[in-house]
């Protein structure tokens, strides 16, 4: 962490299988994935077991990224994503969790979660209720419940198209906003 | 254009999502591929959302640190290295090798089926040839024993001795021809029943050797195409036959008499 190096340097040095490498990459990224995970998994202890889990899964398939298909933090945090929805679905979990399925415990996370959330984030926040409801309300299924077009239409009750176009227009309000 | 509509199309976002799978996923990486366009807006989705995330990161609490870094030194060198390292060099070794032996297994899994089906369709030859084989060896005993018959029959009728005698048919049956060969030495009578109709089972002929008042029996047939061995003679000097019941009677029905010849010297 004593100095920042761009993500293509931060790959070659994965590559090597450089431990030290690891310890850069968990320190610099783990808070942007551990974010995506305690969003989905209200319980802390399971997220952070989750967290545990991605980073040994990115450490020990690292060999299958492929640079030219995408960036780093894309294919890291998708990767955690899985891994939170696989815990979601396991029965083991369900069960932990007072058997509430998938879309009641992703949104009581949402509300539990946004007082934890820290000042730096409230930019964001803010951010985010700025949006129009439609937009944050299909990121929110989209990215943080990982549902596929097929179920985010079905839940939403709208055509695939729609899920598509409303899907590109949210995100070109958010890079708007995060220019 | 293509690369247009599609970067318009939504396509792209839901990919950095991760939110595709199967065909969608791979026609997506394709036109990431293939267009520098759709390169460059799918790296700007992906930078926003990077950004988005960041924006919202959590820091996870210290001990998971210590224990993902041991949980990693515990995997060790031994484990991780190689998997890394396959992607540069080794790696086209280990695919080509992989490649490699598929293509034997597939190859020597082919090989395997067309030589099985070959053996298998060469013992269905073989049996048949075997058939073949017996069936001609079985043609062949009976061939040499009818040879052998024929030869004994030959030596016979050839015989120095042997008599040729000429039977013909009666007023009730004419038309009959019958030869009868007679050995004087060793009294061996041989019949080729010549034009003699078949007649129901429970019948047969008998053929008779008479001398004087003499009526010797020498034995009942029933008519073949070829040569028939009968009963030896003591002494003959005219034959007859008669129709008698199956297996032959003691004594001639003389109003059954179908043919009859006398042996001239």
């Amino acid at each position: 962490m004593n100095r920042k190096i761009s993500e293509e340097e931060l790959i070659e040095l994965l590559r090597t299988g450089e431990q030290s490498s690891f310890t850069y990459l968990y320190d610099n990224y783990s808070a942007a994935v551990y974010g995506v995970i305690v969003r989905m998994i209200e319980d802390e202890e399971a997220a952070a077991d989750v967290l545990q889990e991605s980073f040994v899964k990115i450490w020990k398939n690292f060999s299958m990224y492929d640079a030219s298909k995408g960036r780093l933090f894309t294919w890291m945090i998708n990767l955690a994503r899985n891994m939170a929805i696989d815990k979601l679905r396991s029965k083991h979990f369900k069960q932990d969790s007072k058997n509430l399925d998938i879309e009641t415990s992703v949104s009581l996370v949402n509300r539990n979660n946004q007082t934890t959330f820290k000042p730096e984030h409230i930019g964001l926040k803010q951010l985010v209720q700025k949006m129009k409801p439609e937009f944050s309300e299909i990121l929110d299924l989209v990215y943080f419940n990982g549902y596929t077009q097929a179920e985010t239409a079905e839940e939403l009750g709208i055509p695939l198209g729609t899920v598509k176009t409303r899907m590109r227009n949210a995100i070109i309000e958010l890079r708007q906003e995060l220019k | 254009m293509k690369a247009k509509e599609y970067i318009e199309s939504g396509m792209l976002e839901l990919h950095a999502t991760g939110a595709l799978c199967g065909r969608e996923q791979t026609e997506a990486e394709q036109m990431i591929q293939e267009y520098p366009e759709v390169a460059t807006e799918y790296e700007a989705i992906q930078v926003t959302l990077e950004k988005f995330n960041t924006a919202q990161s959590v820091t996870p609490p210290a001990h998971v640190r210590d224990r993902v870094l041991n949980e990693i030194k515990s995997l060790g060198e031994k484990k991780v290295i190689p998997i890394t390292r396959n992607n540069n060099s080794n790696s086209n070794f280990y695919q080509y090798a992989v490649a490699a032996s598929v293509a034997l297994l597939l190859l020597s899994s082919f090989a395997a089926f067309y030589f099985a089906g070959k053996f298998n369709s060469t013992k269905t030859e073989l049996a048949g040839l075997k058939n073949q084989y017996d069936t001609l060896n079985n043609n062949m005993s009976v061939v040499l024993a009818n040879q052998e018959q024929m030869k004994e029959a030959m030596d016979m009728i050839n015989g120095m001795n042997t008599m040729k005698v000429k039977l013909s048919g009666t007023e009730k049956h004419p038309g009959m021809q019958v030869l009868v060969y007679y050995d004087m030495d060793s009294k061996h009578i041989m019949l080729d029943p010549g034009n003699l109709p078949q007649l129901p089972d429970s019948l047969q002929y008998q053929l008779w050797a008479l001398k004087g008042t003499t009526v010797l029996d020498a034995g009942a047939f029933s008519p073949i195409a070829g040569m028939l061995n009968l009963k030896p003679a003591a002494d003959a000097e005219l034959f007859a036959i008669t129709i008698e019941k199956y297996g032959g009677s003691p004594t001639p029905h003389v109003d059954q008499m179908v043919a009859m010849g006398k042996i001239s010297i």
